[in-house]
């Protein structure tokens, strides 16, 4: 007999909530179901999964804590299902100062949707871009330390001593695309110079915030290291890199203009050669977009990002230049009880798109139904073209407490 | 890679703590031959303390009755006739954790600095400083109604004096020198004795758009602080009642709070 120990817990949580009555609960969180089913023929379902999230904080004096665990049912592979801390950390602060310790999420850069500064924490990518933003990022162990002492500037200073690698689908996942990457590239030593660090100083002053961040880390998708010796699988592993980036944002009426740029001194592009290790190149990614608030409940979002690949030549394949436009449009209605909103991201190279439609219905005070479309179209050698077999429509169902 | 934000972003809740900062001195305004405008300038020029801690709560209720409720804790700091206002999100679950911090100028010609933090992107994100006509967290309230508003963004006149709950008041009419603004008119009733407007009328091109009515009034630390009140919509018969706890007045809140360092740390809840 099959169990379904999220099922339990969710029950344990609602009694939990019953004998509480009035009282507040001792943890917050959220119940979360939601399922996706492919358009087109076979119509399979791409994901069918329960997740509950519980979260505890508490503080004394100058300090707190905060923790959250995931207990995830998968409804299609029982062994995908998983209680794990997700989130756990001590904050700490002082006069001008504070520090965060601890297993935890940090998101630098102010794009919508993208990632350009944002480097520190991995991806989960098993379902590609169609998650959620706090279930795509993976936290990181690091120690976050800030000095705010000195009015409106902030320098922030990471160290995360041991690297953790994207998450990649399975094999047999149907948002593994292509022959992948072997299952066991070879990750760097858990040593102290193994490790990350970063800085960031940001100012949030009347009229324009800015941040200039900088970090060695590791690329966190595995590359070829070398060609494969006679009869044997290429050697897959992690490469270094270093980064430096800034971003930009500036009131302008109803709009909000913002820039944002990054510089990577190596990262890996697959050579054009048949079998040789991936290639180093330099790489620059800029990106300028605006917010308009016009007012009535709606938001609008346009965004335009160039990567260019600095020092390029015929030993890789991928071309120099690549562009990507976004938009985004939201509205909400009857009181914020319902909001649509519709996401596409288009390619300017291969015209290949990705959108998502949204419609997110409160029914009760924290407790919201959702139902969407997510389109991938456009060639198949695109970054989005190539999923066009996984468009699918989806509902979900989430009650926070 | 790309990834997607999630979080059902809650409207700005930029001058609230103003609505929140609703006092008034002793001393009544006793003047003889005041104009519409001089009686809104002293509604204006109320104080109100140097800073001030509040806690809010909003229950929103359908014409079907159904309710919802909102809870909001706020603090204000002035800085001369400038100053910052910062929020953060209790209820509902959904959106525990937002916070919003605003620096409000008042130079009507300089926009407002407004940022958000939303716990589920762990990020701070700056947002427009021009008032908007959105409802505020879905309350009846607009970010405007809530706002801020300079005197002079309006034409007052004096309509005469009336009694409205055994209390004296000034009736004055102000009409929006923008003729783009969402309403066509306001009607105020101000307690002569306390400088307070308790009751409004909204019109709107439409006619009588909703009633804003003062319920409690209390005397908080030296200052007649609005402790209840509520919105009805007569179009939509939907209504907003709001009310306060814990309020508190000078009691030395840190420049540090209203820094936007100071959003992505403390508790969520």
């Amino acid at each position: 007999m099959r169990r379904h120990p999220l099922a339990l817990a969710a029950c344990a949580l609602l009694l939990g909530a019953a004998s509480a009555g009035s009282e507040p609960l001792p943890f917050a969180g959220y119940l979360e179901t939601r399922h996706a089913v492919q358009v087109k023929s076979p119509h399979d379902v791409l994901a069918s999964e329960t997740r509950l999230r519980l979260e505890a904080e508490g503080s004394r004096d100058e300090a707190a804590f905060f923790a959250s665990l995931n207990a995830s049912e998968s409804h299609l592979q029982e062994e995908a299902s998983e209680v794990r801390l997700h989130e756990g950390y001590v904050d700490v602060a002082g006069d001008g100062w504070d520090l965060r310790a601890g297993r935890q999420i940090i998101i630098w850069g102010n794009a919508d949707g993208l990632q350009v500064t944002d480097v520190l924490c991995p991806s989960d990518l098993t379902e590609y871009a169609t998650r959620d933003l706090d279930e795509i990022r993976m936290p990181v162990d690091a120690v976050n330390l800030r000095y705010t002492g000195s009015g409106n500037l902030t320098v922030e200073t990471v160290f995360i001593p041991f690297f953790k690698a994207a998450k990649l689908p399975e094999p047999d996942s149907p948002w593994r695309v292509g022959p992948g990457t072997p299952p066991d590239p070879q990750e760097p030593e858990k040593k102290l110079g193994n490790g990350e660090v970063g800085a960031r100083a940001s100012w949030f002053l009347p009229g324009v915030d800015l941040t200039f961040s900088w970090a060695r880390l590791w690329n966190d998708l595995p590359v070829k290291l070398a060609a494969a010796p006679q009869g044997d699988a290429a050697p897959y592993g992690y490469r270094r890199t270093s980064f430096a980036g800034m971003t930009l944002s500036v009131p302008a009426g109803t709009f909000v203009v913002r820039g944002e740029a990054a510089w990577f001194s190596d990262r890996s592009f697959s050579a054009a050669a048949n079998g040789a290790p991936d290639v180093d190149k330099p790489l620059l990614k800029v990106l300028a977009g605006c917010d308009w608030y016009p007012g009535a409940d709606w938001t609008l979002s346009v965004q335009a990002l160039v990567e260019s690949i600095i020092h390029h030549d015929e030993t890789i394949t991928q071309d120099e230049h690549r562009g990507l436009v976004t938009a985004r449009i939201s509205r909400q209605l009857f009181r914020e009880k319902l909001e649509l909103s519709d996401m596409a991201y288009v390619t300017t190279g291969e015209g290949d798109l990705f959108n998502r439609f949204e419609a997110d219905l409160e029914i009760t005070d924290g407790f919201h139904a959702m139902a969407g479309a997510d389109l991938f179209a456009g060639p198949r050698s695109g970054v989005y073209g190539r999923y066009k077999d996984n468009t699918q429509v989806w509902v979900k169902a989430k009650y926070s407490f | 890679m790309l990834n997607r934000p999630c979080f059902k972003q809650p409207r700005s809740p930029f001058a609230l703590v103003l609505l929140l900062g609703i006092c008034l001195p002793f001393s009544g305004a006793y003047a003889q031959d005041l104009s519409g405008r001089d009686i809104m300038v002293m509604v204006d020029e109320r104080p109100d303390g140097d800073d001030r801690t509040s806690e809010l709560s909003m229950t929103l209720v359908n014409r079907r009755g159904r309710e919802r409720t909102r809870r909001v804790v706020a603090w204000r700091k002035d800085y001369g006739k400038d100053s910052r206002k910062l929020m953060r999100f209790k209820k509902p679950a959904d959106v525990a954790g937002t916070a919003f911090l605003s620096w409000d100028y008042d130079d009507p010609d300089k926009d407002d600095d407004r940022w958000l933090y939303m716990p589920a992107l762990r990020n701070t994100r700056r947002i427009s400083g021009d008032a908007t006509n959105d409802y505020f967290m879905g309350t009846d309230f607009t970010y405007d109604d809530m706002g801020d508003r300079n005197v002079d963004e309006d034409t007052h006149r004096l309509l005469g004096e009336e009694a409205l709950k055994g209390k004296a008041c000034w009736v004055v009419e102000s009409v929006p020198v923008d003729p783009s603004d969402m309403y066509t008119k306001k009607i105020t009733w101000i307690d002569k004795e306390k400088d307070l407007p308790v009751k409004t009328d909204y019109y709107d091109k439409d006619g009588h758009l909703k009633t804003y009515t003062v319920d409690t009034v209390e005397n908080i630390g030296g200052y007649w602080t609005v402790t209840a009140m509520r919105m009805e919509n007569h179009v939509e018969h939907h209504k907003t009642f709001m009310t306060f706890r814990g309020v508190r007045y000078d009691t030395g809140l840190k420049d540090a709070q209203f820094r936007v360092n100071a959003l992505a740390r403390g508790l969520r809840r």
